[in-house]
């Protein structure tokens, strides 16, 4: 009996047992994958088995062809999410790593979509995957907005990583701070005022306060108002970005905000918000009781409606005595109606009886005009008054019309006797050869040495050969000699070594040598201070 | 042995049967859509057909008055991204003379039809919309292919001048997709180039050209053919530039490569600040090494801001042991970060140093700016103590400069104007 069922049984048992593990096997991992095995995985429902389908070289053809088709279509960066949805779920690491390093700088939309559909989980791959990119890296943005993502999921832990990589991230501080506020803004704030580091404690804290101020100004000013020792912390607000809802709410911000507050410009760096737009409530202002937060915040709406609508906001004037403000109108509305009829701007500026604001409104009429008529303009502003008075004028249309129409420009400046270094700057950067030919189809005579003079300054520090040669075509001694001084100090100013290297092989006599060397001597001496900064280097140019 | 063996084969064939005949319940699921679910053969497939967004026809939309200012702004850039030779038509025949809304239609226009947007700008009769139209079209035409652009320009009349239109800074600048090859660079450097002082014009093309490898292997072999030493400085410049995060070694030898010394000193100032968050010390050294004093102790100015920024306290111990090492002068990158980190150590340690006495009351300034109320109550009570009467006066009583003001252009409804604001 034993015997029967080895010998009849056994087999019966192995084909049926065969069967079943052969109906439920896999593949071996090695080999190659059917195109109907590829397209069978592809329908996988991406909540069960999404974790087979992620594959990095479909990942690879995918972005490819996005790429080239454009990720701002949204068709194809709806399949790109779809691939990396596959890779979060299977394999986040390489597929993290794969994106990071296919993406560009200007991807930052597409990164922001990515960080919304990471897990707390996901964060410290994608920060490994990122350190390992410098371009990315040296978009701030980029950075900042996946720690701020963080810190709305995990904020301790979006904190411990943004502080060990802060040379490398910049400003996470402030990122982590905004994205702690969206989660929990009163946890946020306690924790940023407990800081021991005063910069951290004061980045932090403002980016809690300013974003909560957006979010729930309410609820922000009560917090401040909870405990006297909080009254510090009204420095970090920057108080006309706060987002209110009520009038009562306005009411609050006038008594708790320092006046001088109100009216200092936002100092302390970077603000991700755009600044609040006062001019929708500018009832609410109006009816609050006069103090100097309240000038400072009508200051600020009238401004708003000055640039949306001038001739609204000159119906507001009698509102304000802020001389400023008055002048802001005023010289907005003469720009405005100069658009239309300059005659009719100049009149409505001689109407005005502050002196200052009159300049001011003739002065914007005068440019306004100057946009399509220069030279008209700009003859009626050398026989004004204001041209006394306001030389800096003259310069700024000058400058613009030599933008445009450099050998207009010329002409003007060079038959008025106004400097001409500023117009044959802008024409040598745009077209030197252009300007050189101008100049020497011009007669001689003290107009072609100014305009000589003028291109050989504009030009030493790149072509000294030719400036140089320019300075020699001056015919006025006097002139020449000047000229000379003024383009070699201008050289040493970017290159005194070259200068001095020319001096010492020149062969002047002792006495011009001498007075450029002194010439030399100002020029290196003189110190443009220029550097850029983030919230991790500077660096000085 | 053959129950064995008929086991086996029983096994083996009833397995392959078991294999076949598995269930498709991968297939059987519910599909998802097929546009977020990538295949092999999707991948072949062209993509959909994007869906038409909105049915509101811009140019009708133009023509209506009363439009706002942000709604002609959307409409033009519609109309210009649709059509700009219709666009331009449309914006003429309705009296359209803004010249920013002209240069907007001309730079849409230049990039789909770089002929024929010239052309356009070629014949308008007045000089400054002329020059604004063609700086706008032949700039944005360079920027999609500047090597089609001088072949054009070749076939031109020379003395139109139609080059000196074309601002080669934008160059690079626009589509981070495109990969700048070598000819392009050709064509780039015989446009006249102009730009801003922190920048030069070529720099963006060549730091796009250098991002690729392959060109970045080539690139020292183009720059030491280049007769022009401008190109080779700022060629230099970009390829140090491209490398500073990951090789500072060869950035600082590309860098020995630069003659203009404005170009050099920003590389070495650059290489001094990465080096400083690896070690201030060697970075300190690196600074010694430079043999333009200029360049050496903007390097140093830019080491002490970056130390100062990563760890105040470090920077501000290193200046009070080695007080004969520098000129206060070239602290002035430092005083920002210590007044927002360590403001009054600072002003404690530095203020009784007459030497130093003066960056002191900067911190304090700036300390002041930044955190008004902090800051004036501790002033107030130790200020004196630390800065002497006269520092102290300069810091509070510092009256407010009064403020020149200066003129701003601004578009309301597509009319540009002039208007006097203060700081």
């Amino acid at each position: 009996m034993r015997l029967f069922w080895i010998r009849y049984a056994a087999p019966i048992a192995c084909a049926v047992s065969g069967f079943f593990i052969g109906r439920s096997g896999q593949e071996p991992a090695s080999a190659p994958r059917s195109s109907v095995v590829q397209v069978e995985e592809a329908r996988i429902d991406s909540s069960t088995s999404i974790a087979q389908s992620f594959n990095p070289d479909r990942f690879t053809r995918v972005w490819d062809e996005v790429a080239r088709v454009g990720l701002d279509k949204p068709e194809a960066e709806e399949r790109l999410l779809a691939q990396i949805d596959r890779g979060l779920a299977s394999d986040p690491s390489s597929l993290l790593r794969m994106l990071l390093q296919s993406v560009k700088t200007d991807h930052a939309d597409l990164l922001t979509k990515v960080w919304k559909r990471l897990r707390a989980e996901h964060f410290p791959l994608a920060l490994a995957a990122l350190l390992e990119q410098p371009d990315l890296l040296a978009n701030y943005g980029i950075a900042a907005d996946m720690m701020r993502q963080w810190a709305t999921l995990d904020p301790q832990s979006a904190w411990v990583a943004a502080v060990e990589n802060r040379s490398q991230l910049q400003r996470v501080v402030e990122a982590v701070a905004q994205g702690w506020t969206t989660k929990n803004p009163v946890e946020a704030a306690k924790f940023g005022f407990s800081l021991s580091d005063e910069r951290l404690r004061s980045d932090f804290g403002r980016s809690v306060l300013n974003r909560w101020g957006q979010d729930d100004a309410g609820a922000m000013m009560a917090w401040i108002k909870g405990d006297p020792t909080r009254s510090i912390w009204l420095d970090l607000v920057d108080w006309k970005a706060v987002k209110l809802k009520s009038e009562a709410q306005l009411a609050e911000l006038l008594a708790l905000a320092p006046a001088d507050l109100l009216n200092k410009s936002y100092s302390g760096g970077f603000t991700y918000y755009e600044s609040e737009d006062w001019s929708e409530k500018l009832d609410w202002i109006l009816r609050a009781p006069d103090s100097a937060g309240k000038s400072s915040l009508l200051r600020s709406a009238l401004r708003n409606i000055t640039l949306d609508e001038p001739e609204k906001a000159q119906a507001y004037l009698s509102t304000i005595s802020d001389t400023r403000t008055h002048e802001l109108i005023q010289s907005a509305n003469a720009g405005w109606k100069a658009t239309h009829s300059p005659q009719e701007a100049l009149e409505y500026a001689q109407g005005i009886t502050d002196p200052e604001a009159r300049d001011s409104a003739t002065g914007a009429a005068v440019l306004t005009w100057a946009m399509t008529d220069p030279e008209a303009a700009a003859s009626y502003h050398l026989a004004s008054p204001l041209h006394k008075k306001d030389s800096f004028l003259i310069s700024t249309l000058v400058h613009r019309w030599a933008g445009r129409e450099p050998a207009g420009a010329a002409k003007f400046v060079l038959a008025n006797n106004l400097s001409a270094d500023d117009v044959f700057q802008t024409w040598v950067k745009r077209d030197a050869q252009g300007a050189s030919e101008w100049v020497l189809a011009m007669p001689t005579g003290p107009q072609r040495d100014q305009a000589s003079a003028a291109l050989a300054k504009s030009s030493i520090s790149f072509d000294s050969t030719s400036a140089l040669a320019w300075v020699d075509a001056i015919q006025d001694h006097g002139a020449r000699a000047q000229a000379l001084a003024s383009c070699i100090q201008s050289w040493a100013q970017r290159d005194a070594n070259a200068a001095k290297a020319w001096l010492s092989r020149s062969a002047l006599d002792q006495a011009t040598r001498d007075s450029l060397q002194k010439a030399i001597q100002r020029g290196a001496s003189y110190r443009v201070r220029s550097w850029s900064s983030n919230s991790s280097e500077v660096i000085v140019r | 042995m053959r129950t064995l063996l008929v086991s086996i084969t029983l096994f083996v064939v009833f397995w392959v049967v078991g294999y076949a005949s598995r269930p498709k319940q991968i297939a059987m699921r519910l599909p998802v859509a097929d546009l977020t679910t990538p295949t092999a053969q999707a991948s072949d497939k062209p993509l959909p057909v994007k869906r038409q967004a909105e049915n509101i026809d811009p140019f009708t939309a133009w023509l209506k008055p009363g439009n706002s200012e942000p709604a002609r702004a959307e409409l033009l850039i519609k109309m210009s991204n649709s059509d700009p030779a219709r666009a331009w038509t449309v914006f003429i025949q309705s009296g359209g003379s803004s010249l920013l809304e002209m240069e907007n239609i001309a730079t849409a226009w230049g990039k789909v039809d770089g002929p024929q947007a010239a052309a356009t700008g070629m014949a308008l009769t007045n000089p400054i919309q002329r020059s604004a139209f063609l700086s706008k079209a032949l700039t944005s035409w360079a920027q999609v292919s500047v090597t089609g652009l001088l072949a054009w320009i070749k076939r031109q009349p020379p003395e139109l001048g139609l080059e000196a239109y074309v601002d080669v800074s934008m160059l690079g600048r626009d589509d981070q997709k495109k990969q700048v090859t070598l000819a392009e660079l050709n064509a780039a450097i015989l446009f006249p180039r102009r730009g801003s002082s922190d920048y030069h014009p070529l720099q963006h093309l060549l730091s796009r050209a250098w991002q690729n490898e392959e060109n970045r292997q080539q690139a020292p072999a183009w720059i030491e053919a280049q007769t022009d030493q401008e190109v080779q400085d700022v060629a230099w410049l970009a390829l140090a530039k491209t490398v500073v995060t990951t090789d500072l070694s060869k950035a600082e030898s590309y860098a020995r490569n630069i003659l203009d010394p404005s170009m050099a000193t920003a590389i070495t100032s650059e290489i001094a600040a990465k080096l400083t968050h690896q070690n201030p010390q060697q970075a300190l050294e690196f600074t010694k090494r430079l043999p333009d004093q200029g360049a050496a102790r903007k390097a140093w100015a830019s080491v002490m801001g970056t130390w100062a920024t990563r760890e105040p306290v470090g920077a501000m111990r290193h200046i009070l042991s080695n007080p004969d090492s520098f000129d206060p002068d070239d602290l002035y990158p430092s005083i920002s970060p210590w007044a927002a980190s360590i403001p009054k150590e600072v002003i404690t340690a530095f203020g009784p140093d007459k030497r130093l006495a003066k960056q002191a009351e900067y911190v304090a300034r700036d300390w002041l700016k930044l955190r008004p109320l902090e800051a004036k109550k501790w002033l107030e009570q130790n200020g004196a103590a630390y800065l002497g009467n006269e520092h102290m006066e300069k810091v509070l009583k510092k009256k407010e400069t009064s403020s020149s003001g200066y003129y701003d252009m601004h578009t309301v409804g597509g009319r540009q104007f002039y208007y006097r604001r203060h700081y």
